[in-house]
């Protein structure tokens, strides 16, 4: 989920405490800021430290000027032979390839599980906001395969694009002597994103704070481990007992724009109803079902219709939609100027 | 009201065209002239006149910001997609997705108005005692929001860390000397008080259009070829997430104190996950829209304490509301006039271009630098030479801001915590202790 679901997220877990919302309103509000703060926590230990210090024993840095995809391929399939071979992890960190300060070549890695194989296909010059060219696919030399001597462990999505700002990376973890564990980002959703930090947290605001900034600073961060685990890539939940990941449900994707919408505007309903139900002279005076049915039920439903009608006469995506596609549809149709 | 609404259009347009220069400064003046000519301008043609100035407003001085802030292309990462659109040659198609945005959110606006009418006034009732948590957590969020930018190729840690904090650092230091700014503004007497709503002027124009300008200036980068398209590449359920993010960006920067349309529109981008560049344009033309339009219709809502803005500020001096049947006949004569502004606005794209295309853009470039530095001096030039002076240094140091997000790749709506720190501060009790703290 986006950083803006976490942190109103955290603020409406914040909402749930008792005598929070009265210390909100005579001035005290500290207690819903260590809400929003909490919520957003985990990523922000994550991609603002945790990263940055995560050992890498491997980089694949693609030479923009002679792109070899079986290269990569075999760099990457290396990764996980070497795994097997040695017993021991090896973790991978994928660069981008920068062209310009705002153009950049896209490669994608996939891991074929069931034939045991990286495969590695040459894509598009993308902007930054990840719109790519037309037509500036390479046409030859674009696809590279590399044999992975071993059964791969795969769960998350199979193919990834490395394409803007900094890439992903991977480890490889071997498991008995034929197999090897792949997991994407490991260093994302580990011990940040575990129900047994989120205790620890609230526990140590209650003793230095009190009762109420511990259950909300442990509830925020709950709530941010509970929303996480709506997606694929699931989170360690009970680190350090737990050392992988739990697979996630599989409901949501972390991109996408209705569920984070929907989170957003769930979790404002819910601040909403709590300030007025902790209010001392309350303004809604509908009991809970009905607020809800209103205010979040109700437009939810009218979203979903919209989205459902427009998806229909949405016209099929272009092969290539890109910006040079749409130049070349204005020079055909427009004045050309300057 | 329909007449001096044209009439105000007109002006609204007009004056949008020159870089820099905001409608409020031309209200500021009208509302000055009516204020010393009594009966000048007819009461009953205020609120009309008003109100054309700023749909103008929110449809024309799109055009500016698209054409007159080209970057180089290693500014890339601190520009908006429009100004992206027209380093690719298609500021004009830019222009027609903000206005088209800005169309779209004269419609919601319409359709919203039993909401607004019904719901608003008792949500803000609700959420009126937790204002300063609120804003802060605004705050919180946009420092809490500036990821890490770097590409990771360091060899150590430390090396990664600090390569990817340059932008955070930089964005957190703007921040911190923005509101440390706008703390040391708002509680001493370095700006006359005579100069009122407009004092804070050589604040905005040091923070967001002189570095700008500058940029374009030092970077020297030339303009692209421009194309003159036909149509906008759109899909209707692009166009409407694109203009249903803006709207409610525009309407929580419409709704609460401070926020502006440039806040509630990254708060809205966020929550609807918006990454295509095309949505993120019409956004941008819909939140314009909502914020000025929108947070100006909702003062003449009687009684609902909802308007919110310099021009519901301005006029409230002289004009107070007095039936609801004026809020819904100045919404018809808005949505009139948004149409007429969004082919004005298509006119002024290919005027721009046109001149563009004959003239130095460094030159043009210079002569908004100076229309910017002249607009700092009008509301001073009265209060005698030393406040000119003040106005200028304050324009200085804030320039001096407004360039480190420029610089270091953050976001420059970091710079609006010179109005978000001292007002959060002063909501949360702690103004006096921070005051003799600084000493002011």
């Amino acid at each position: 989920m986006k950083g803006i679901v976490h942190f109103i997220a955290g603020i409406a877990a914040a909402t749930f405490v008792p005598k929070a919302a009265d210390m909100a309103a005579s001035g005290n509000s500290f207690v819903f800021l260590l809400g929003g703060l909490f919520g957003l926590l985990p990523d922000t230990l994550d991609f603002k430290f945790y990263h940055f210090f995560y050992r890498r024993d491997r980089n694949v840095d693609p030479d923009p000027a002679s792109l070899d995809p079986k290269q990569i391929a075999q760099q990457v399939a290396d990764c996980a032979n070497d795994a097997l071979k040695t017993g021991k992890e090896v973790r991978l960190q994928l660069h981008t390839i920068p062209l310009s300060a705002d153009t950049w070549r896209r490669y994608t890695v996939a891991f074929d599980v069931e034939q045991s194989a990286v495969e590695v296909e040459i894509g598009p010059v993308i902007t930054t906001s990840q719109v790519p060219f037309w037509g500036s696919a390479p046409k030859e030399n674009n696809y590279g395969r590399a044999k992975v001597n071993g059964r791969m462990l795969y769960t998350y999505d199979r193919s990834t694009a490395v394409d803007i700002l900094r890439g992903p990376s991977f480890s490889f973890l071997p498991v008995g002597k034929d197999q090897v564990e792949i997991a994407f980002l490991p260093w994302h959703r580990s011990w940040s994103h575990s129900v047994t930090l989120s205790l620890f947290c609230g526990a140590v605001m209650w003793l230095l704070l009190g009762m109420a900034y511990g259950l909300a600073t442990g509830l925020a961060m709950l709530a941010h481990v509970l929303l996480d685990s709506l997606g694929f890539m699931g989170s360690n939940l009970f680190w350090p007992i737990t050392k992988k990941r739990t697979l996630g449900l599989r409901m949501t994707r972390s991109a996408s724009a209705m569920p984070n919408f929907v989170s957003v505007h769930a979790s404002l309903v819910i601040i909403l109803f709590n300030l007025n139900r902790m209010s001392a002279t309350p303004v809604f005076h509908a009991p809970w079902y009905e607020f809800f049915l209103w205010s979040f039920a109700l437009p939810l439903a009218v979203l979903l219709v919209l989205a459902e009608v427009f998806k229909r006469y949405e016209p099929p995506a272009p092969k290539e939609p890109a910006v040079l596609r749409q130049l070349e549809i204005q020079d055909e149709q427009t004045e050309m100027f300057g | 009201m329909g007449i001096s609404g044209v009439i105000g259009l007109g002006i609204g347009s007009v004056f949008s065209l020159l870089p820099g220069l905001h409608v409020y400064n031309i209200a500021g003046l009208i509302l000055l002239y009516s204020l010393a000519h009594p009966g000048a301008i007819a009461e009953q043609a205020l609120p009309g006149l008003m109100l054309g100035m700023v749909v103008g407003y929110a449809f024309v001085s799109n055009i500016p910001s698209l054409f007159l802030g080209a970057p180089d292309e290693s500014a890339i990462f601190v520009v908006l997609p429009g100004q992206k659109y027209m380093m690719s040659g298609r500021g004009y198609e830019a222009a027609m997705l903000m206005g088209v945005g800005s169309l779209l959110a004269l419609v919601a606006l319409m359709l919203a108005t039993p909401f607004l009418v019904g719901v608003l006034p008792d949500v803000k009732t609700v959420l009126r005692p937790h204002m300063f948590w609120i804003l802060a957590a605004v705050l919180l969020f946009l420092v809490m929001s500036e990821w890490p930018k770097g590409t990771d190729r360091e060899k150590t840690g430390i090396g990664r860390w600090l390569g990817g904090w340059r932008n955070v650092g930089a964005g957190l230091l703007t921040m911190a000397v923005s509101g440390f700014l706008g703390i040391v503004l708002m509680n001493s007497a370095i700006l006359p008080s005579e100069a009122g709503f407009q004092g804070f002027m050589p604040v905005f124009i040091g923070l967001f259009a002189i570095p700008m300008v500058l940029t374009n200036i030092i970077s020297n980068a030339p303009v692209p070829k421009q194309h003159f398209s036909t149509g906008v590449d759109l899909t209707w359920g692009t166009m409407l997430r694109g203009a249903g993010g803006g709207v409610l960006g525009g309407l929580f920067a419409a709704t609460f104190p401070v926020v502006t349309g440039g806040i509630g529109g990254l708060l809205a981008g966020h929550a609807t996950a918006q990454r295509d560049d095309r949505s993120f344009v019409v956004s941008q033309g819909a939140n314009k829209l909502v914020y000025y339009v929108g947070a100006f219709l909702l003062f003449f809502l009687p009684g609902s304490g909802l308007g919110k803005g310099g021009m519901a500020s301005m006029t409230s001096i002289v004009y107070s509301p007095k039936r609801p049947e004026e809020f819904y006949a100045l919404m018809g004569i808005a949505a009139l006039m948004g149409v007429v502004a969004f082919f004005f606005s298509l006119f002024a794209a290919r005027l721009t271009v046109r001149i563009l295309a004959r003239v130095d853009y460094r030159r043009v470039s210079l002569v908004t630098l100076v229309l910017a530095l002249v607009l700092v001096a009008v509301p001073f030039y009265s209060s005698g030479v030393h406040s000119l002076i003040m106005a200028y240094a304050v324009t200085l140091v804030s320039a001096g801001i407004g360039m480190l997000p420029v610089a270091f790749g953050a976001r420059r709506v970091n710079c609006m915590a010179v109005l978000l720190v001292p007002l959060i501060i002063n909501m949360s009790g702690l103004g006096p202790p921070v005051l003799r703290f600084l000493g002011l």
